[in-house]
C-alpha cells in the first residue's frame, strides 16, 4: 500500500501543508508618550488605541483596507472596554469587517500581541495584522468592591423586603476606592520594591543606574534631534515628543534624587525616580504582514519577527526576583535559535527600572546563576553595551504598560533596516506576575 | 459545640467572683477532656473563611484550610478554659505559639469528633504556660469497625501573665537576642477591620481585636490582629492538596491594627518554608513561622 501524497495547492499556507513564510515587520506609530496626570489626563485608552492605529493606517495608505487582524491590549481596563481594540478599530477608517481581539500579559502585552500575529502569518493564517498595546494610569478603572457586593445583592433582591435589607448594609466606608496598582497581589509589594531586592541581591550600584538612566535620555533625545522617530510617532493632544524626556539631565542632577524604592535597605537603597520608570500614559500599533502583501502594495519591509519566547519565574517567597523571567527566556530562545548573546547587533532591554537591565546583564555573566538557574554550561557572558538600547529606552520614553512592545518593536525594526539584512536583535520585556516575553528580528 | 460567647461570658463573671470573693484559682489543671461528637464544620463557614484571604484561589470544601480546622475546633478549647476550675483566668490570657499536625484532609458537611484538653502547666519568665491540644477525628474512611481516624491535631500554647503555680520556680527571662532583620519578600497590609472581620468569620469576639478603645482598656496600647488571622494568611496558598503537612506560628510581639507587617519567607528545604514577620521599621519581631509540606519528617520544636 502506497501512501497517498498530500496534495499541496502551490502557494499554500503552512497550516494546509505549505512552506512557513516569513512575517515582515513593515513599520510602527505610536502616541508620544505622557507622564500620567498631566498631558493625557482627559484621554482615554480608546482615544489613545484609537489615535495610534490611526496614526498607523494614515502612514501606510490603509484606509479602507481590511487587516486580517488587530491584537491589542491594555493592562488597566475598564470592565466597559471589554472589546476595547475592536471598538477602537471601528473608530478608525480601516474597513470594519477588520477583526480585533484583545491581549493581555501585562507589560509584555504588547510583545505578544504582536508574536501571536506573527505566528499566524508566518502559518499562513493571516496575511496582514497590526499588534500593539495602550495604557493610561490617569484613566485607571477605580474600583469599590464593599461597595460593589452591596450593590449586586440589591439588584439580586426580588422583594422590598430584600431590597432594605441590602440596602441597610450599605456603609460610608463602602465607599473606600481600590485603585490598581503595580502591587503583586501574592506579595504586597509594589514592582519597584521587588525590583529593589532584586538590585540590590545582585549589587547593582547607585551609580551604574544613574549612568544607564542618563544614557537612556541621551539616547533618546539624540534620536529625536536626528529625526529618528519622525515616521514612528504621531503628534497627540498637545505633545509631540515624550515628555518624560529630559535631554539636559546630567549624572549631578540624577544623584541629588533620593531613594523612592527599598527605603528600607537604608544606605543600600539605590532605586530613585530618575532611574525608575513614572507611571505613563500612551499607545502603539505595529503593523506586520506577509512580504507577498507588502509588495502588492508598494510597502516597506524593515525586519522578519523571526521567533519569541515567553518565561515565568518563581518570585512569590523571593526564590528568583519578579522581573528576571527574560533572563530565563532569552537562554531558552538563544538555544532554539543556535545564536548566542554576543550575536546581535542590537538589544532593546526594556528598561522598567535601570536595576532591571542591569541585574539581568549580570545575571547573563554569572557563572554559578547560569550553570544552576539556566541550566547552562557556561554563562550567556558580556555584551557590547554600545549596542544597548541606544535610541533609549523606557526610563526616557516612560512606559505605558502595554504601549512598550510596540514602541520597541518598531524602533527596533527601523534600526536593523538601516544596519541591513541579516542585521539581529534581541528584545527582553519584563512584566508582572513574574513573568517575561522575548523576542529575535532580523533586519531585511 | 460548646458556644464561644458563653465561654467568654463564663469566664468574665468567674474573674469577677474570683476578685470580688479573692477566691484563689485551682493550682493544678483539670483532667476533663471536652469532647463533641458529631460536629459539623457548616459549608457556609467555608466561603466566609475564603473572604478572610481573597486572592488566594477558592477552598475545597472536602480539604478545608487548617486554621479553619482551628475556628472550627477552638470553642471546645475555650469551654475548658472558660470554666472555675481551669487555672489561668482567660481575661488577659496570651496566646504564644501553635503547633498544628493536619494528617489528612478535614471536610466540611461531615460528622466529627473533636476533643480539647490542657496539658502542660509550666512556670515562664512572665507567668504560667498552659498547652491546649484540640484533636480532630473523621469518620473511619468506609473501613468498618476501623474506628475514627486523627485527622488533624493542634497544641495552642497560653500565657497566664503573672499567675504563679505553687512550689514552681520562676525560669529566668532569656537573654533577648538582637533582631537581625532578613530580607523583605512581602509586605501585609492589615486595615483597621482586619479583627472584625475575623471576628464575623471565627465567631470569636474578643475586645482587643475589634476595638482600640477596647483593646487599651484590656491593657493592649491598640487594636492587635488575631494570632490565627496571622496563621491563616501565612498559610493562605501555601498548604498542600490533600493535606499531610505540619506547621508552626510562634509569636513574640503583637501587631498593630491598622498596621502593615512586613515578611521574609524562605524554603530552606524541599518542602519547607519559614516565616519571619516584623514590624515596617524593623526594631521587633511579630512572629516566625514553618510550615513542612510532608509531615513524616516534622520536628516538634
Amino acid at each position: 500500500m502506497t501512501e497517498n501524497p498530500q496534495p499541496q495547492t502551490p502557494g499554500a499556507a503552512a497550516v494546509a501543508g505549505g512552506a512557513l513564510r516569513q512575517a515582515v515587520v513593515i513599520g510602527g506609530n505610536r502616541t508620544p508618550f505622557a507622564r500620567s496626570h498631566g498631558a493625557y489626563a482627559s484621554a482615554g485608552n480608546k482615544d489613545l488605541l484609537t489615535a495610534a492605529l490611526n496614526g498607523l493606517v494614515a502612514r501606510f495608505g490603509l484606509q479602507g483596507e481590511r487587516i486580517g487582524e488587530v491584537a491589542a491590549g491594555a493592562v488597566l481596563k475598564h470592565s466597559r472596554d471589554f472589546n476595547l481594540t475592536r471598538e477602537s478599530v471601528l473608530g478608525t477608517v480601516l474597513d470594519p469587517s477588520t477583526p480585533a481581539r484583545e491581549v493581555q500579559i501585562a507589560c509584555a502585552t504588547g510583545m505578544e500581541a504582536i508574536g501571536g500575529l506573527a505566528n499566524k502569518i508566518r502559518l499562513g493564517q493571516l496575511d496582514s495584522a497590526i499588534g500593539g498595546g495602550v495604557d493610561s494610569i490617569s484613566d485607571a478603572p477605580i474600583v469599590f468592591n464593599d461597595a460593589r457586593s452591596v450593590l449586586m445583592d440589591l439588584n439580586r433582591a426580588r422583594t422590598t423586603r430584600d431590597r432594605i435589607r441590602a440596602a441597610l448594609r450599605f456603609r460610608p466606608g463602602h465607599l473606600a476606592p481600590e485603585a490598581p496598582g503595580t502591587e503583586e497581589p501574592r506579595t504586597g509589594l509594589s514592582m519597584g520594591e521587588h525590583q529593589a531586592r532584586t538590585t540590590h541581591r545582585w549589587g547593582i550600584t547607585r551609580q551604574a543606574q544613574d549612568e544607564l538612566a542618563l544614557a537612556s535620555h541621551h539616547n533618546m533625545a539624540a534620536a529625536y534631534e536626528r529625526g529618528f522617530f519622525d515616521d514612528l510617532l504621531t503628534p497627540f493632544g498637545t505633545l509631540t515628543r515624550d515628555n518624560n524626556l529630559r535631554a539636559d539631565t546630567t549624572l549631578e542632577k540624577l544623584a541629588t534624587l533620593k531613594p523612592a524604592f527599598g527605603r528600607d535597605l537604608g544606605e543600600e537603597a539605590t532605586m530613585t525616580a530618575g532611574n525608575s520608570t513614572p507611571l505613563t500614559d500612551g499607545a502603539s500599533a505595529v503593523l506586520l504582514g506577509s512580504e507577498a502583501w507588502a509588495a502588492e502594495r508598494g510597502l516597506p519591509m524593515l525586519a522578519d519577527f523571526v521567533d519569541f519566547e515567553t518565561a515565568a519565574v518563581d518570585f512569590v517567597d523571593g526564590d528568583e526576583g519578579l522581573l528576571m523571567a527574560p533572563a530565563y527566556a532569552v537562554a531558552r530562545l538563544l538555544q532554539r535559535q543556535g545564536l548566542a548573546l554576543q550575536d546581535f547587533d542590537y538589544y532593546e532591554i526594556h528598561e522598567a527600572f535601570a536595576g532591571t537591565v542591569l541585574a539581568t546583564l549580570k545575571a547573563w555573566e554569572d557563572e554559578s546563576f547560569c550553570r544552576e538557574r539556566l541550566g547552562l554550561h557556561a554563562p550567556l557572558g558580556p555584551i557590547d553595551r554600545s549596542r544597548l538600547n541606544v535610541n533609549g529606552s523606557s526610563l526616557a520614553a516612560g512606559h505605558p504598560f502595554a504601549a512598550t512592545g510596540g514602541r520597541i518593536t518598531a524602533s527596533l525594526a527601523k534600526m536593523l533596516h538601516e544596519k541591513g539584512p541579516g542585521s539581529l536583535g534581541l528584545i527582553s520585556v519584563c512584566a508582572a506576575g513574574g513573568q517575561g516575553i522575548v523576542a529575535i528580528l532580523r533586519g531585511r | 459545640m460548646p458556644p464561644l460567647a458563653a465561654s467568654y461570658r463564663a469566664a468574665l463573671s468567674t474573674a469577677a467572683k474570683d476578685a470580688l470573693l479573692r477566691r484563689r484559682r485551682p493550682q493544678s489543671l483539670p483532667g476533663r477532656t471536652v469532647v463533641v461528637h458529631d460536629h459539623v464544620i457548616p459549608r457556609d463557614l467555608v466561603a466566609s473563611y475564603a473572604g478572610l484571604f481573597r486572592g488566594t484561589g477558592p477552598l475545597e470544601p472536602a480539604d478545608l484550610p487548617s486554621v479553619l480546622v482551628h475556628i472550627a475546633g477552638f470553642p471546645a478549647a475555650m469551654d475548658l478554659m472558660a470554666q472555675p476550675d481551669f487555672p489561668l483566668p482567660l481575661p488577659g490570657m496570651v496566646h504564644l505559639e501553635n503547633r498544628v499536625r493536619h494528617h489528612r484532609p478535614v471536610p466540611a458537611g461531615v460528622p466529627l469528633q473533636v476533643a480539647a484538653s490542657a496539658v502542660d502547666l509550666a512556670p515562664h519568665p512572665a507567668g504560667t504556660t498552659v498547652e491546649m491540644v484540640v484533636t480532630v477525628h473523621g469518620p473511619d474512611g468506609g473501613r468498618p469497625g476501623a474506628g475514627p481516624v486523627l485527622l488533624w491535631e493542634g497544641t495552642s500554647t497560653y500565657l497566664g501573665r503573672g499567675v504563679r503555680i505553687d512550689g514552681q520556680p520562676r525560669p529566668d527571662r532569656p537573654a533577648r537576642e538582637e533582631f537581625q532583620v532578613p530580607d523583605l519578600t512581602a509586605r501585609w497590609h492589615l486595615p483597621s477591620s482586619t479583627g472584625r472581620h475575623y471576628a464575623t468569620v471565627s465567631g470569636d469576639y474578643n475586645p482587643i481585636h475589634l476595638n482600640p478603645l477596647a483593646a487599651r482598656a484590656l491593657g493592649q496600647k491598640g487594636m492587635i490582629a488575631h494570632g490565627m488571622y496571622l496563621a491563616g494568611r501565612m498559610l493562605a496558598g501555601r498548604e498542600p492538596a490533600g493535606a499531610g503537612h505540619a506547621w508552626s506560628i510562634s509569636f513574640a510581639t503583637p501587631v498593630p491594627l491598622p498596621g502593615s507587617v512586613s515578611l521574609n519567607v524562605t524554603h530552606p528545604g524541599p518542602g519547607v518554608t519559614e516565616v519571619t514577620a516584623w514590624d515596617g521599621r524593623g526594631r521587633r519581631p511579630h512572629f516566625t513561622g514553618r510550615i513542612e509540606r510532608d509531615a513524616a519528617g516534622y520536628r516538634d520544636s
